[in-house]
């Protein structure tokens, strides 16, 4: 082999001494021209590492950490602290209240599926006693609907609410009913009816309202699908 | 840090002390490391000096994040690594621009280049034009009581590709001083 040929190994050996290379070993014990290009080489190679370990050698100021400190400081909000997971759910959070709150918002003309009484027995309307009244087990009634009139609500005042069961096919008025009396187009009164509390009645084209059973309870008469008085 | 929890006094925060008082003894242990990875890329102490604080302050902002906290060394000389690297990008076109304007230099012998100017700025280029994944493990050999165990541990690769990086990032730098 010729010396050419060990020129690229030659480079191998000086940047690794503990290289094995039999070959190489032999030809340098017996060619000059190779030991002086690697002893060259080698220079290139200490001058190369250990200028590269000048580099790097030294220490950082003094101030170092002190002004890192400060940039951190300078840079940093309080809420750098905060778990990763903590933006992350509020973000869920406000995107959930956002769906809820655009579920519950139906819009106009969208009829909503009643909740409660799919097929109840028609409406009966149990008030409470009258206050101050000498017979507890007296009933209030209704007051007899105005000719004309669409529908007039009215519920005693009292610890426990009236109950109604809504008889099938009239939970689209209810909901009428519901609208109206959340629009303020129609109230619901604290205090028994009287002439001067009474609602006017409202406007039945406006709503178009079917029109709504009402059984007023006769006294006595133990009402089927009532609950007893609690 | 204290100025911030005293700013804030009722602030609805999760401060984490201990995070903090980790975070600390981190940046007291590992800031020459990153000083000086910065400083091999740079050559600049200045330079390297503002690189590894931004460096702190980018691993300060992500620390609560960082699962592995004793592989907080070698994260820190990575970023810093790639902070300097960006810091010297601009540089280095500007040197190429100079570079490309200025007439080649004679050839000098052997000797001449290891105690020259020249022999400097010829493996300050070679170095700036290593791929980033051996420039690193050279940077990192370079630091001293860096063997390829400690290495390899702050890269998280085997020891022979330490190894092997390292040989190789030596030899194109050799081939180009030659």
């Amino acid at each position: 082999m010729s010396c050419a040929d060990f020129k690229e190994r030659l480079l191998d050996r000086a940047l690794d001494s503990e290289r094995g290379d039999a070959a190489l070993a032999a030809h340098l014990e017996t060619c000059a021209a190779c030991r002086a290009e690697l002893e060259a080489q080698q220079r290139v190679v200490a001058a190369m590492d250990r200028t590269l370990a000048e580099d790097v050698s030294a220490e950082p100021s003094q101030a170092f950490v002190s002004q890192v400190r400060r940039r951190i400081e300078e840079s940093s909000a309080p809420w750098t602290w905060w778990p990763a997971w903590v933006p992350a759910a509020v973000g869920i959070a406000l995107v959930a209240l956002f769906i809820a709150w655009t579920l519950l918002r139906t819009p106009a003309g969208v009829e909503r599926e009643p909740q409660v009484a799919r097929s109840s027995p028609p409406v009966e309307v149990q008030p409470p006693p009258k206050q101050g009244s000498s017979d507890p087990d007296k009933k209030l009634a209704l007051p007899p609907r105005p000719k004309g009139a669409g529908l007039s609500v009215v519920t005693a005042a009292s610890a426990r609410e009236p109950e109604i069961l809504i008889p099938p096919g009239q939970m689209a008025a209810v909901w009428q009913l519901y609208d109206a009396v959340w629009s303020g187009r129609a109230k619901v009164l604290n205090s028994p009816p009287s002439a001067e509390t009474a609602l006017k009645p409202l406007d039945p084209a406006k709503l178009e309202l079917p029109p709504l059973e009402i059984v007023p309870i006769v006294e006595g008469e133990n009402a089927k699908g009532t609950s007893p008085e609690r | 840090m204290d100025a911030l929890v005293s700013e804030f006094p009722d602030a609805a925060v999760i401060l984490d002390t201990s995070l903090e008082q980790e975070f600390e003894q981190r940046l007291a242990d590992s800031a020459p490391l990153a000083f000086r990875v910065a400083l091999g890329v740079l050559r600049n102490r200045e330079d390297a000096e503002e690189v590894a604080q931004e460096a702190f302050v980018r691993a300060f902002r992500s620390f609560s994040r960082l699962r592995e906290r004793d592989k907080f060394r070698g994260w820190i000389a990575r970023i810093a690594f790639r902070l300097a690297l960006d810091r010297i990008r601009a540089a280095k076109r500007r040197e190429r621009r100079e570079l490309a304007n200025a007439n080649p230099p004679p050839a000098p012998t052997v000797e001449d280049l290891a105690a020259s100017r020249e022999f400097r700025a010829r493996l300050d280029r070679a170095v700036d034009a290593l791929p980033q994944k051996l420039r690193i493990v050279l940077v990192l050999a370079a630091i001293e009581g860096h063997d390829m165990r400690e290495i390899s541990r702050l890269l998280e690769l085997p020891e022979g590709t330490v190894k092997s990086r390292l040989f190789q990032a030596r030899k194109i730098l050799a081939e180009q001083l030659r």
